[in-house]
């Protein structure tokens, strides 16, 4: 093939391609079908607010469990550090205590 | 009553108004219609259109209200044909059908018309349609797409860039390299029909 047949098959191509337009309008049932979709493509997009806020309530929930354990923690480690400190309050007593029955 | 602009739709549909999407669909489908049909078989052509219109209302959220609508959903209509090639090229769905000798009679008449009639009416005859077919098949999807708008439909470059979603030093040379990979297959053709 030559340039010129090349280029008359190429717009021969191009007059086809433009040409083939067809039945350009689609049926109500293909509408119809499509609203389907997109409706339930959405169902669960729709409700964006609702699902923000559930995201809210759920980190809210989770920071304070972590902090009420934290909190539990703290507390009670204070707690066990007052005991020792009553505790050897008390070994001191009976330390004095003996050493001065030692002495005597 | 004052018709809504495609903005006020657009944005009552972004916040919930799903039914106003048939605003857009009834304003815009001959459109999708008539860019689908001409790139992918009839017989899927529906559920191409189907795919842009979804593909169209997954991403309104991300239109830019500061160019035309139309224009951003006929990228959209592009691309998704781009993908129903890939799709048919990784299952290895084959469309085009075999050459046959018809085909090759009809590419001689075209190569010896000499009047402006003659070869419209060729160039409208189904043989032509098959071969468009054939010889697209042997391009990959976007060499594909850029040679359907650019060439075939005479889109201006900037459009054909959007639509791919690419710059424009690389549509022009992609084009480029399309078109010459087409007129090497057209070159062929006559010895592909003898095989």
């Amino acid at each position: 093939m030559n340039k010129q047949e090349i280029r008359k098959v190429e717009e021969a191509f191009k007059t086809c391609f433009q040409a083939d337009s067809g039945e350009l309008q689609p049926g109500p049932e293909w509408q119809r079908d499509l609203m389907i979709n997109i409706r339930a493509i959405a169902m669960p997009v729709s409700r964006p607010v609702r699902s923000r806020q559930e995201v809210i309530i759920w980190r809210l929930a989770w920071t304070s469990l972590a902090a009420s354990l934290i909190l539990a923690a703290v507390f009670s480690f204070s707690q066990t550090g007052g005991d020792d400190s009553q505790s050897i309050g008390r070994w001191e007593d009976k330390i004095v205590a003996i050493n001065d029955i030692i002495r005597e | 009553m004052t018709v809504p602009s495609e903005a006020e739709i657009i944005n009552r549909i972004l916040s919930g108004n799903i039914d106003d999407f048939e605003l857009l669909v009834e304003e815009h489908k001959v459109k999708v219609f008539s860019i689908v049909r001409k790139r992918v078989p009839p017989a899927d052509a529906e559920e191409v259109a189907h795919k842009v219109f979804i593909a169209a209302f997954k991403a309104l959220g991300s239109f830019s209200q500061n160019k035309p609508f139309g224009n951003w959903l006929s990228g959209i209509a592009v691309r998704t044909c781009c993908n129903y090639w890939r799709e048919c090229g990784s299952s290895r769905k084959v469309l085009a059908a075999a050459p046959d000798n018809e085909q090759l009679e009809w590419l001689e008449k075209v190569c010896r018309s000499d009047s402006i009639e003659k070869f419209s009416t060729l160039a409208r005859r189904q043989e032509a349609k098959e071969l468009i077919g054939w010889c697209l098949n042997k391009l990959s999807p976007e060499d594909r797409a850029l040679l359907e708008m650019i060439y075939f439909e005479d889109w201006p470059l900037k459009e054909a860039a959007a639509a791919m979603g690419w710059g424009m030093a690389k549509t022009k040379i992609r084009a480029m390299r399309a078109k010459a990979k087409m007129k090497l297959i057209i070159s062929k053709l006559p010895g592909e029909w003898k095989k």
